[in-house]
């Protein structure tokens, strides 16, 4: 049975500061040329600041449990940017790219190799392009 | 993982378009396009299984398919919103939870 009442132990600042620390990580990993890491850790961004969002719109401290994923559109739902999303079709472009990352088992066990940088360049504009970034819309 | 609910009309119509994706911009007519089920009502995920996507980087994959169906006046908006994700394979894959191909 799903315990609809139970909370992660992670609160909505620790959240909130978990996307701006994979911010940095993911910065980090690019300056020391580390590309095909930081294509596994980009969408760790828009995760823990999707938790963060979920926390701020249910006034709770804590996530609660039934939420504790990594599917992006599962937390875009419940966050309740769902349809503010689709009226902007190249943040939901962009969203939708993010999410097949983070759902694609591959990544995390991909050799790092030069050629990743291609990748890892696309997903910081996905990421973070002044028009169109999904954090750019989610505000970090 | 629950059978998504879309109208097969949206289906067909996608379908069209990632076929005319793949003869127009991959010039393979004989791309795969597979739709399979989410947890979400409304929505599907698509898997795209051509050749030609062996010699293209995973981001120039995704950029090739969302510039298409973002720019292309043809293509349905609504119908483009069902989609939660787009994954492409040079070779054919089995997965879980196929609605149909």
């Amino acid at each position: 049975m799903v315990e609809l009442t139970k909370f992660t132990p992670t609160y909505k600042a620790e959240f909130e500061q978990l996307a701006r620390d994979r911010k940095e990580d993911f910065e980090a990993l690019r300056d020391k040329g580390r590309w095909t890491a930081s294509v596994y850790l980009g969408p760790y961004i828009v995760e823990a600041r999707l938790k963060f969002k979920i926390c701020e719109v249910l006034k709770l401290e804590r996530l609660p449990a039934i939420l504790k994923t990594h599917d992006l559109y599962a937390l875009l739902i419940y966050a309740g940017l769902l349809d503010e999303l689709k009226a902007m079709p190249n943040i939901f472009a962009n969203f939708n790219r993010i999410n097949d990352i983070h759902q694609e088992v591959a990544w995390r066990y991909k050799v790092a190799a030069p050629f990743h940088q291609v990748d890892s360049d696309k997903l910081n504009d996905w990421l973070f392009d002044s028009n169109d970034g999904v954090m750019t819309w989610l505000q970090l | 993982m629950v059978a998504t609910i879309v109208s097969k009309k949206i289906l067909d119509r996608l379908r069209e378009v990632f076929k005319r994706y793949g003869n127009e911009v991959l010039g393979d007519p004989d791309i795969t396009v597979a739709f399979f089920s989410t947890d979400y009502e409304g929505s599907v995920g698509v898997l795209l299984t051509s050749p030609r996507f062996q010699n293209m980087l995973y981001s120039e994959r995704q950029d090739s398919v969302w510039d298409y169906l973002l720019n292309n006046p043809e293509v349905n908006k609504d119908a483009m919103f069902v989609i939660s994700r787009i994954s492409m394979e040079p070779e054919a894959v089995e997965f879980i939870g196929a609605l149909e191909s």
